[in-house]
């Protein structure tokens, strides 16, 4: 076997249990000591139409979503339909025979039969379970031992009761055993990690879990599609930790709340995505205004309006940068892995709470809703920040809430606590927070507000970036968040197939990004490529009128991320 | 810190109000500082916030903590305040336009959490500060800037709004009547949860048709046997709009925001640490 990972598309009628059966799955080949990657999508609604779950999993890194795949364990006739040209030359097609008549595409008796039904009845009784089977068949295939499902089983049903654990495991069983004996074709034997300390989580899940580390107090939010789930999270899981999380009516709601919880001193989180973060846009220039910090996570969906709401586009980098009236500092991220999901978040509100601004993280729905395994992050690593307070010799009379300084940065008092009270305001006012529309205030305001951004901006330049610059590269691809590992595991291709050496630089803070790192890395290149998922190539026009190079876009607008096959080819035409 | 006897100058700023000579929103600020000194409210615990509009500007005369956000937006950045830190004593100030137009629709939300923080409605029956335009409290015959032709829409019955979104204490007075505001003022700061006060604060600028006179004329204080916690004895008072009926509307004493809050965090129960939770993604 030539790859150190194999990639098994599990496809079925939404509600048959495709997505429950993936999910187990993944942290079971975790636990046998594989890394994974694994992709869902569903159907629009909640049962009927297609649902599928992708498995990538092996020894080395596995960093994106791949085009072609190994194994296809179609569920129905459609599914079969709907994937078959998919499978790769040495692939094979799983299938039961009574849900699915395969035709002779494939050949070569490469056409396994795993009577998915009949298993689950005789392990069962019932035919429910064949998602389970289909789990117990999959570990077998990656020689999984079949412990690590049961035990998945056991956490994944156990508030359900023994009885119900019993079956699942039987059924796993029978899956597993029928694979061992029938299915020794497809068997793969890889290099297995010895025990490790990680987690496996999908990115809306590292992002929360991320907020929780970084210590959120206040959370403030609407639900929206794909970001829902980190909302639904914080709810669940802040109050243990002490903090509250709260539903409003809508979006604009949400932010003004969040606001007001800045104001009086908590860390704030709200999470949402494209519709509802231009219905923050107001609020938004709010914050920036009045100097709130806070933390916005904008999971981007397939746009304009409603769009594709659970599908993945990165088209709303120039919103989040510009999107708003009148001009106001903003800092914008965008993690590049599930990884980076979760360390991205507590530097974020690092940024917040220094430079007293609005940080937006930039996410997408592929990320959100993939999982990958991470090493169990170390929270002694974990720095916090708390905003500038008013030193112990304050005076009351004329605080200067926003002092001009060298940073640009001023005191923060918070009622309650200080004795220094003020009015934070979206109108323009002098240093003390009164409104004021001489020029040479708003001059003198305006440029305050930006001398935070711009000593931002000189803090990054001491950071490191994710760049990577062979010697002798003349080609260089910048890329911005989840397509991170597509252009990686493309970049690696083209030195393992065709010997060329591809720089690459994929910058976590997008504004303000590291001026001095990217002139550095453009240096010696003669040709950038930048590859992002949306139509009008947003980054790249970023990037041209910040450092005025003339980039070639490659675009892709499918909804579905980019493969690093497809980066492979893009990058291919270019040398 | 010393602990300073309190007066009414504790609660005045130095910002001397801007509105015009005459103003409603005089007759209502100077009851709302008698309030404060009366429930001795402490200024450094206090944040008052509102929105775009004359009254919006009413933060920057108080000597408390302020924010002045964006049009429409007081409640929910005021709920947020008092969400987060329920010590502080929170009031939200706004017109007819920002509060009944554009934020209109955060009303029944805030009254659902019962939020415990006072609204100060100041109803001018029209956009005073960009100078005379229709308002959702305008009366129909009435002509503004916007509606030169005549009005086009039924003005609004808050208090019979507020009456069906079931907030906790709905009051009404008229700056016209500081005394009876001052005491109303006082009665929704006391009060555990969402308490509006709905004054009739006219604009002597702008509307020649909703006046000191023709409000005073129709100016009537509620009967003696007014039962405010009768909520359907409010809302006939509410829909006879042959008179201006003041005072106290109704009252219900239920679970605020924040007592909801308390109950499920103790329910949630607690993290040992992060670990316990990071153990369940293994």
């Amino acid at each position: 076997m030539a790859s150190d990972d194999l990639v098994i598309r599990i496809s079925g009628e939404g509600g048959e249990g495709v997505i429950s059966c993936g999910e187990i799955l993944a942290k079971a080949v975790v636990r046998g000591g594989l890394n994974i990657h694994a992709f869902r999508t569903f159907p629009a609604e909640i049962r009927g139409g297609l649902a599928t779950f992708q498995l990538r999993a092996g020894s080395g890194p596995t960093l994106s979503l791949k085009q072609r795949i190994d194994y296809l364990l179609a569920f129905n006739q459609q599914s079969y339909d709907t994937w078959v040209d998919r499978i790769k030359p040495e692939g094979a097609l799983l299938y039961d025979p009574k849900l699915c008549q395969p035709d002779d595409r494939l050949g070569g008796g490469r056409n396994f039969e795993v009577p998915l039904d009949q298993l689950s009845q005789d392990a069962t009784g019932g035919t429910r379970a064949k998602n389970m089977v289909a789990v117990g068949a999959t570990l077998g295939l990656f020689n999984v031992p079949l412990e690590y499902g049961k035990d998945q089983i056991a956490e994944f049903f156990g508030r359900k009761g023994k009885e119900i654990v019993g079956v699942n495991q039987q059924a796993v069983e029978a899956g597993f055993v029928y694979a061992k004996e029938h299915l020794r074709a497809c068997h793969h034997e890889f290099e297995r990690h010895p025990e490790r300390d990680q987690i496996t989580v999908t990115g809306n899940e590292a992002v929360a879990l991320g907020a929780l580390a970084a210590g959120v107090e206040y959370v403030a939010g609407y639900p929206i599609t794909p970001a829902t789930p980190i909302f639904e999270f914080l709810c669940k899981e802040l109050p243990k930790f002490g903090g509250t999380a709260i539903q409003l009516e809508d979006e604009i709601a949400s932010l003004a709340n969040g606001i007001g919880a800045s104001y009086v001193g908590k860390r704030v989180l709200t999470a949402t995505s494209g519709p509802g973060l231009s219905l923050m846009s107001e609020t938004l220039n709010l914050a920036a205004m009045a100097e709130c910090p806070l933390v916005i996570i904008n999971v981007m969906r397939g746009g304009p309006s409603t769009g594709l709401p659970t599908k993945t586009e990165q088209s709303d980098l120039k919103f989040a940068i510009y999107g708003t009236s009148g001009e106001s500092p903003r800092c914008i991220m965008a993690p590049l892995s599930i990884y980076d999901c979760f360390w991205q978040i507590p530097r974020a509100f690092r940024i917040a709470e220094r430079y007293q601004m609005p940080v937006i993280v930039l996410t997408d729905q592929a990320m959100a809703y993939s999982s990958m395994n991470i090493d169990t992050p170390a929270l002694e690593s974990i720095q916090h920040f708390r905003r500038l307070r008013p030193g112990q010799d304050a005076v009351r009379a004329n605080f200067k809430r926003y002092a001009i300084t060298e940073t640009g940065v001023s005191p923060m008092p918070f009622p309650g606590e200080d004795d220094l009270p003020y009015i934070g305001t979206g109108l323009e006012h002098d240093e003390t927070g009164a409104p004021n529309y001489t020029p040479a205030n708003h001059r003198a305001m305006t440029a305050k507000r930006f001398q935070k951004l711009r000593t931002l901006g000189v803090h990054i330049t001491q950071q490191p970036m994710e760049e990577v610059e062979p010697e002798g590269a003349e080609v260089g691809v910048i890329g911005w968040g989840s397509t991170y590992g597509a252009i990686t595991e493309a970049i690696r291709m083209l030195d393992e197939k065709d010997g060329v050496k591809i720089a690459h630089l994929h910058p976590r803070v997008i504004s303000p990004q590291n001026e001095w790192r990217t002139r550095r890395f453009l240096g010696p290149l003669r040709k950038i490529i930048v590859p992002e998922e949306n139509y009008t190539g947003q980054y790249a026009h970023f990037l041209k009128g910040k450092f005025g190079i003339h980039p070639i876009e490659v675009h892709k607008i499918d909804g579905i991320p980019f493969t690093s096959e497809e980066i492979y080819e893009a990058i291919k035409e270019e040398l | 810190m010393s602990v300073e006897q309190l007066t009414i100058a504790s609660y005045k700023s130095s910002l001397k109000p801007i509105w015009c000579a005459g103003c409603g929103d005089y007759g209502a600020i100077n009851p709302f500082y008698q309030a404060l000194l009366a429930c001795q409210i402490q200024p450094k615990d206090t944040v008052i916030v509102s929105g775009i509009g004359c009254s919006g500007r009413f933060p920057y005369f108080c000597d408390t903590y302020g924010f002045h956000g964006v049009h429409g937006r007081a409640l929910p950045t005021a709920s947020g305040m008092k969400t987060a830190n329920p010590r502080l004593n929170i009031f939200a100030v706004g017109g007819d336009g920002d509060g009944l137009g554009i934020g209109g629709g955060h009303i029944p939300h805030v009254a659902r959490k019962n939020v415990d923080i006072v609204y100060l409605l100041l109803d001018n029956s029209i956009y005073g500060l960009t100078k005379g335009q229709s308002s959702p409290t305008s009366p129909l015959p009435m002509l503004s800037k916007t509606a030169p032709y005549g009005f086009l829409e039924e003005p609004l019955n808050p208090l019979a709004m507020y009456l069906g979104y079931n907030v906790s204490f709905i009051a009404r007075g008229f700056s016209g009547k500081p005394k009876q505001l001052k005491e109303l003022f006082i009665q929704a700061i006391r009060h555990r949860g969402f308490a509006i006060v709905h004054v009739m604060s006219p604009c002597v600028t702008m509307n020649q048709h909703v006046t000191f006179e023709s409000l005073k004329q129709l100016y009537a204080e509620l009967p003696e046997d007014h039962d405010p916690a009768s909520r359907g004895m409010a809302f006939e008072r509410a829909l006879d709009t042959s008179r201006l009926w003041t005072g106290l509307f109704y009252k219900e004493e239920r679970p605020t925001l924040h007592d909801r809050l308390v109950d499920l965090n103790e329910r949630a129960g607690r993290y040992e640490n992060f670990k316990e939770l990071l153990a369940r993604f293994k």
